[in-house]
């Protein structure tokens, strides 16, 4: 459940996050903290939301109308609970949740509905490297 | 982008890196020594059109004002993305300038006199890696620290953290028929949505006890060391395996490569998804800049996509097991 933040505060992605679709989905990276996350198809279409600008509420309401029941509402809430808590998601500027409603309407592509998933890897990419051309041993930070 | 030569510096040579025509300005013999070296290792000249990248070397007094690493930390090198392109520094003093602009790259190096004096050159082999990745990136690939064999349209990628074995494996392979692309550097790119990796030199950095497994290699030892950080040598394909070199090939599997003493026989076992994905991000430098990391994530993860998986781990000796091979020539295939 959300208990940190208000289910209604609009959230965008921060800037130094970056995405790529997949066929069955997505990868997002921090470019911050260097973890990477994978998502589902669905996971995916709730997440751009959060491009344009969203709530955890206002996805909800969304995914409702993609075909999502109650017996998801704990998943939906739960990839939003980690974009915020990852802070892969940033609170919005004021006037910026003007631009959800628009942002948002063809997202769902048409994609069926699953069960929305997110998962971090373990372990971050390495932050300090040996060269522009090897990161593959990890250096003392 | 202005091609015209500041009063003092001499041209001092012209290179193919793969898809780039670097173009090399200096007066200083010592910077031309060390900067021709090391761009002469890139010894695949591609067709064109190439990408001009023209460098500017010189010495100065004063070393430059420390980097703060906001695009990229490396050991002795700290980047910054510039309002004009990118500043790196190195930790004993040389630093680096670069100009984007639309048909190329403009880099002014300037060299600390101290490095000279003190013979510590090497550094910057690192201003290099990132004059020639920045210039690739730029052209569309995506630099990678893998090795990568081809045979009969079927190309594997070997990754491992250096010194892990990815030089012996490709040797080894290469020996029964398959042809090498590189053992450490490769470029990817997707082309028409299926990745292709094309090689950049047909070199192989090789250990002396490589011998050991692969006598035809010879003696080693007396062959100048390929950088102070290393015993390796660097030896031509060619010259041990005649006709034994690939120049792009679309791979189909990759191998995530563990030398381990704690196993006495080689295990081969699936890799799943996600582990493909994060052994091809693991060998993959990403700039902290969005614009940059954007391409490079869709290559990796696009890649990662279509290529399946295997998990290789030897014992130290463990190229010399009968039957290694085969089972992994099986397990390719599967």
């Amino acid at each position: 459940m959300l208990t940190k933040e208000p289910k209604t505060r609009t959230y965008v992605f921060r800037s130094d996050v970056v995405a790529t679709v997949l066929n069955d989905g997505a990868v997002l990276l921090d470019l911050e903290t260097k973890y990477f996350y994978r998502l589902n198809r669905t996971g995916w279409m709730i997440a751009q939301l959060f491009e344009a600008g969203t709530s955890a509420e206002g996805a909800w309401q969304r995914c409702l109308g993609w075909g999502s029941s109650e017996a998801d509402r704990a998943a939906v809430e739960a990839l939003c609970e980690t974009l915020i808590g990852e802070r892969l998601v940033e609170e919005a500027p004021e006037g910026n949740a003007a631009q959800v409603a628009a942002g948002a309407d063809e997202t769902s592509n048409g994609a069926a509905w699953t069960t929305p998933t997110i998962e971090r890897q373990a372990e971050p990419l390495q932050k300090v490297i040996i060269s522009a051309f090897d990161p593959s041993v990890p250096l003392v930070e | 982008m202005n091609n015209a030569t500041p009063a003092g510096l001499l041209t001092a040579g012209r290179f193919a890196c793969g898809p780039l025509d670097v173009q090399l300005v200096t007066s200083s013999t010592d910077l031309r020594t060390k900067l021709s070296e090391t761009f002469s290792l890139y010894d695949l000249v591609w067709t064109p059109p190439r990408h001009p990248v023209h460098v500017w070397a010189s010495l100065c007094r004063v070393p430059s004002a420390p980097a703060r690493g906001a695009f990229l930390r490396c050991g002795r090198m700290w980047v910054d993305r510039t309002p004009r392109g990118l500043r790196a520094t190195t930790v004993s003093g040389a630093g680096a300038e670069c100009i984007y602009h639309e048909d190329g790259e403009e880099w002014h190096l300037e060299v600390a006199e101290s490095l000279v004096a003190d013979g510590k050159l090497e550094e910057l082999e690192d201003i290099l890696s990132l004059v020639l990745t920045t210039g690739w990136r730029r052209t569309g690939w995506t630099p990678v620290h893998a090795a990568a064999v081809e045979r009969d349209g079927s190309c594997v990628m070997f990754c491992a953290p250096t010194g892990g074995g990815k030089t012996t494996m490709t040797a080894a392979l290469v020996r029964r028929g398959w042809r090498v692309l590189g053992d450490d550097k490769l470029l990817l790119h997707l082309r028409d949505g299926e990745p292709e990796v094309a090689a950049l030199l047909h070199t192989f950095n090789l250990h002396p006890q490589t011998r050991r497994w692969f006598p035809e290699v010879g003696d080693l030892e007396h062959l100048p060391r390929y950088s102070v950080w290393t015993e390796k040598r660097k030896v031509r394909v060619n010259d041990i395996w005649v006709g034994a070199t690939a120049l792009r090939a679309r791979p189909r599997v990759l191998v995530a490569l563990n030398r381990s003493p704690d196993v006495a026989q080689a295990e081969i076992q699936p890799l799943s998804p996600p582990a493909v994905l994060e052994t091809l991000l693991r060998q993959t430098v990403i700039p902290a800049d969005r614009d940059v990391a954007r391409p490079i994530l869709t290559a990796v993860a696009h890649t990662a996509a279509r290529l399946r998986g295997l998990r290789l781990t030897v014992p130290h000796d463990g190229y010399r097991q009968a039957g290694l091979l085969s089972r992994l020539e099986e397990a390719f295939g599967e």
